[in-house]
């Protein structure tokens, strides 16, 4: 047993807050690691959005947004909204050995619009190289009943992209899916 | 590191930062890090920053400033692990190892090639200055 303090304690004494999350990006040694931090921390931070939801349903996409940088950036992440990423992308994060993680951020009021979204992250945003392959479609919802919206936007996004898969979140997220495709410049998933 | 580096990095992060609990953590560490000697900051452990920044305890500005430190492009740190035997013997821990520590709490022993029975209460985390940052160093 050492005296320094071991990855157990670290991860113990943070465990199911969102600093577990940026205590896993500081150790993070690879791509997949640091993605899944980064969509740990903004599981957090989209959580204080809906804890306070009385007080941010009549902000606006850029607004909301900011906030849920604010939140990443408290911890330690460094997000920018609105960066030059082959245009402007809501959400930039980037990290070690150029890993760049990106998000495009939408109020949900047309299905359409979220495949707006998930095209620009896909086509125009996105490298598709390795550790610069990942991303997400925020959606903000004033709907009642998000799960069916959700739902309704998984079988949106098949009937308008072909060769995207959808995946059910591995953890058991129940607002949450995941999608894969080929990138149309790199060529790789 | 230059005076003129070292002031980039620092006026960097109050730039992203300002003078928040977070901000001023981050300068503090970048002051006292980088005043040590190259030998001293190779191998920063919790323990090692906690006695740096005159801490008793890791707190909330400590990760935080530290996830700063690593990870953004102020970054001065890298991060590692060590992992000490049932003989006290440390083994520095490839970036694979230690990421199987991380995530998964998994470790086959460096040298006799056997797993290791709960690995993450055996393996520490320490940063290193980045080698880039080093007086002597390559540029960054």
């Amino acid at each position: 047993m050492t005296s320094e303090i071991t990855v157990e304690e670290l991860l113990k004494l943070q465990s199911g807050t969102a600093l577990e999350a940026a205590v896993k990006y500081t150790l993070a040694q690879s791509h997949g690691a640091r993605a899944e931090a980064v969509r740990k921390a903004l599981d957090f931070a989209c959580n204080e959005l809906e804890v306070n939801k009385h007080l941010k349903q009549d902000l606006s996409e850029d607004q909301l947004t900011i906030e849920v940088c604010q939140f990443m950036n408290g911890l330690g992440f460094q997000p920018r909204h609105d960066e030059q990423v082959g245009g402007h992308c809501d959400i930039v994060v980037r990290g070690k050995d150029m890993f760049i993680w990106l998000a495009e951020a939408k109020w949900h009021d047309a299905y359409a619009w979220l495949d707006k979204g998930f095209k620009q992250l896909s086509d125009r945003y996105s490298t598709g190289v390795d550790g610069q392959d990942q991303g997400e479609v925020v959606i903000y919802c004033k709907n009642s009943d998000a799960a069916s919206m959700l739902d309704r936007w998984r079988k949106e996004l098949l009937d308008r992209n072909e060769g995207v898969t959808t995946s059910d979140d591995a953890n058991g997220a129940r607002l949450v899916f995941w999608s894969e495709h080929l990138h149309s410049a790199s060529g790789l998933p | 590191m230059s005076a003129v580096e070292r002031e980039e990095i620092v006026e960097g992060i109050l730039n992203n930062w300002g003078r928040t609990p977070v901000g001023e953590m981050c300068v503090l560490l970048v002051e006292r890090i980088l005043s040590i000697k190259p030998e001293a900051a190779a191998a920063l452990s919790y323990r090692n920053l906690l006695d740096l920044t005159e801490q008793d305890a890791v707190t909330p500005e400590l990760l935080m400033a530290l996830n700063v430190l690593t990870t953004s492009e102020y970054a001065i740190l890298d991060a590692s692990g060590f992992f000490v035997d049932e003989d006290d013997e440390s083994h520095e821990l490839s970036a694979e190892e230690f990421e199987a520590v991380v995530l998964r709490n998994f470790l086959i022993h460096p040298d006799l090639g056997r797993p290791i029975e709960d690995p993450a209460s055996k393996v520490s985390p320490y940063f290193s200055l980045r080698e880039e940052l080093v007086e002597g160093g390559g540029s960054r």
